[in-house]
């Protein structure tokens, strides 16, 4: 069906744009006819992970009043204990750089590990309330901060950054923003804002100092996100321009850091953002305005001012592009 | 036929795999600069969310030019009994007249261009829908339409649109039109599944087939899942309960139910094995997925363990077989290996599951004051997390 790999090579051999050794290694290495299940077998531990850990947490909450509970948080901090042990067993130690298990089955036992103890704190919350739910929560954020900083883990670091956020009261999981769960308090989106900005603190630090510099995408993910849904609905109340005013500084900063880091999932979302913003203080200006006829003209001339949009989005794009290819080091 | 010339799309596919093969250490991404600036490309956009960003803005142009269109046209069907199918036709034939524009201007999987040429078929089936208000009327131009979009525009997704249509318009005349009884409908979509697979077998020798290897690869993984769930035990009980009128009493159970219980878990099974024989991911991926559809049709019916355990054990036991074919292929160097392939990239998938993963915490948050609350509440959070 397809042109072969060893075809095209061949072809650029022809035109002279890879050298005869190139074209060797890779027709080697296509004779290897590589199958690899990297990624399926990598997936399968995860869903596995996710399946145990779910039907832990049912199991619990379920059978609150028919097993014994103290069984139950034994058996729990049993299992967490375990894949802890066999963790820190195998793990390289702590190391400012990124580090890696040999084999990669730890680190989703390091998963499992982080899940278990979120779900032995929560139980324990609910079966006692000594801490309140806010304190639980940032416990559980400190232990998957501390797992992913120990074990390099990234999925660690996502339930840390969001335990922090629940611990402030905000869900920031991607099916509350999916469903446009979010709370009208606009307190919270101050709390959302100010969290963001720690966050992007502790990346710049991090960067600085060469601390777990590969996290930095995670963070900025988390922060952008942050800062974009918590001002936007913000945009909607009365302190618009407050909101306005964070999240230009926000679509500013991230824009630079963007193109710093060659971060496209940032890039794109950065001019959506901006783009949203752009046009929630278009429509709050022309409101003021209030004309009907004048509005039935904005409309017909909308589409022009959309293809105007998409020819600066995609003269944007270029350049990203452009400075990307620049940028990569020879 | 296509709207692009064959040098152009050859030189895009081109770039495209010498791309992979910088990613795959294969050449320097000097080299790489100098083919990708050597041969002159079509407009398009590798990375999906660009992509993804391009077909939201797509989205917004359209609706305008659609919304200004009826504003000024608007003097014209005001004066009552005016068909509205009609408007519904000129903005078809408007994402027609831009999916042509962008092709001429050889702009290819832009998202721009994708958003036009799928939104015209949209309307134009909500046009015939409108019009003649016949489901196999707007089945048969789905497959049509979708069939000819896919061939000129080189556009992968229309080729499902076709797929559907085909599927839709075969089935649709056996329930609606009874051509024959239909209690053969299981049976008659396992045989469409199998001739789309060989028209794929056929398709997929032809020299321009290089062109359409998304499209083609779509028409196996859609033939794959049809051949699956025509046969599926939890389909064709329910679809028989809706059609035929057939319940179910305790003791009894469907026509044939033997063969399904079979099909249901030798299909997947045997799309494994295929997999690892023919080394083909979507056999792979779609055996694996139908096999937990599979399991899941079982438990739907006969509730052999309670839901948390049944979890705990699927878990562990998945657990298991992953480590253990991790074990056993880690040191293989070729053919079926756990060594990561060179040409694809490892770190998005971490990605991917690292904000996945934060779904799942949902359930744990002890904020809530209702136990039933804590559930798998971020489950189908994890299915949507597999990024392969």
């Amino acid at each position: 069906m397809e042109k072969s790999k060893v075809q095209i090579t061949q072809q650029l051999l022809g035109e002279k744009l890879i050298t005869e050794k190139e074209f060797i290694d890779v027709k080697a290495y296509e004779s290897l006819k590589i199958f690899s299940l990297h990624n399926e077998l990598l997936f399968l531990l995860y869903l596995a992970v996710l399946l145990f850990t779910t039907g832990a947490g049912m199991l619990i909450y379920d059978h609150i009043d028919t097993i014994g509970h103290t069984i139950i948080m034994v058996l729990l901090l049993a299992a967490t204990g375990v894949c802890f042990y066999f963790s820190f067993k195998n793990s390289s130690g702590f190391s400012k750089s990124e580090a890696d298990f040999e084999n990669p089955v730890f680190n989703y036992l390091v998963l499992a590990a982080t899940l278990l103890s979120g779900i032995f704190i929560g139980y324990f919350e609910f079966q006692y309330q000594i801490l309140g739910a806010d304190l639980a929560a940032f416990l559980t954020a400190i232990v998957g901060l501390a797992g992913a900083y120990y074990f390099d883990n990234r999925s660690a670091l996502t339930i840390g950054i969001t335990g922090l956020a629940a611990a402030i009261g905000i869900s920031a999981t991607p099916q509350a923003l999916m469903h446009g769960e979010f709370y009208d308090d606009s307190v919270l989106y101050y709390y959302g804002v100010a969290l963001a900005f720690l966050l992007i603190l502790w990346t710049e630090y991090s960067e600085k100092t060469d601390l777990k510099k590969h996290f930095s995408l995670v963070f900025l993910t988390f922060a952008l996100h942050l800062t974009g849904v918590c001002c936007l609905s913000g945009m909607s109340g009365d302190f618009w321009i407050v909101y306005a005013v964070f999240l230009s500084a926000a679509v500013f900063y991230f824009y630079k850091k963007s193109h710093k880091m060659n971060a496209v999932s940032i890039f794109v979302f950065v001019l959506l953002y901006g783009f949203f913003e752009l046009n929630i203080i278009v429509f709050k200006a022309l409101q003021t305005v209030d004309n009907g006829s004048f509005f039935e003209l904005l409309l017909i001339f909308s589409p022009i001012y959309f293809i105007g949009a998409i020819f600066l989005f995609i003269r944007s794009i270029k350049q990203f592009n452009r400075k990307k290819y620049e940028s990569i080091p020879q | 036929m296509k709207a692009y010339p064959n040098k152009l799309l050859e030189n895009t596919f081109l770039v495209e795999e010498s791309k992979s093969m910088r990613n795959g250490k294969f050449i320097s991404p000097d080299q790489y600069f100098v083919i990708k600036t050597k041969y002159e490309q079509l407009k398009t956009q590798p990375n999906i969310l660009v992509r993804a960003g391009f077909f939201f803005l797509g989205i917004l142009l359209y609706a305008s030019i659609a919304g200004a269109f009826a504003l000024i046209s608007m003097p014209v069907w005001d004066h009552g009994n005016f068909d509205f199918s009609i408007l519904i036709f000129i903005y078809a034939a408007i994402g027609l007249a831009a999916s042509e524009f962008f092709a001429k201007n050889n702009y290819y999987n832009f998202g721009l261009d994708d958003l036009f040429v799928l939104g015209f078929q949209v309307m134009l089936f909500t046009a015939i829908e409108v019009s003649t208000e016949s489901k196999i009327a707007v089945l048969i131009v789905m497959g049509i339409t979708g069939t000819l979009s896919c061939l000129r525009y080189v556009n992968s997704l229309s080729a499902l649109v076709s797929l559907i249509g085909i599927a839709g318009t075969v089935a649709v005349l056996i329930v609606d039109y009874r051509i024959i009884s239909t209690a053969f409908l299981p049976f008659v979509m396992l045989s469409l599944a199998g001739l789309l697979y060989w028209i794929f077998t056929v398709l997929k020798k032809h020299p321009e087939a290089y062109f359409y290897r998304c499209a083609l690869q779509l028409l196996q993984v859609f033939s794959l899942i049809l051949g699956y769930a025509s046969v599926n035990y939890l389909v064709v009980r329910e679809l028989s309960a809706e059609l035929l009128g057939i319940e179910v009493k305790p003791g009894e159970d469907i026509p044939f139910a033997f063969l399904f219980y079979g099909l249901t878990f030798l299909i997947p099974v045997g799309y494994i094995a295929l997999a690892l024989k023919k080394k083909s991911r979507e056999f792979l991926i779609v055996g694996l997925l139908a096999f937990a559809f599979s399991i899941f049709s079982i438990r739907y019916y006969y509730h052999l363990m309670p839901i948390e355990a049944a979890l705990i054990l699927g878990g562990m036991l998945l657990f298991g077989i992953a480590c253990f074919g991790i074990a056993r292929l880690k040191n293989k160097e070729s053919g079926v290996t756990f060594k990561a392939d060179r040409n694809t990239d490892k770190n998005s998938l971490m990605y991917a599951q690292a904000i996945v993963i934060n779904s799942q915490l949902h359930s744990h948050q002890p904020v809530s004051e209702d136990p039933m609350h804590f559930g798998g509440g971020g489950f189908s959070g994890g299915g949507a997390g597999e990024s392969f």
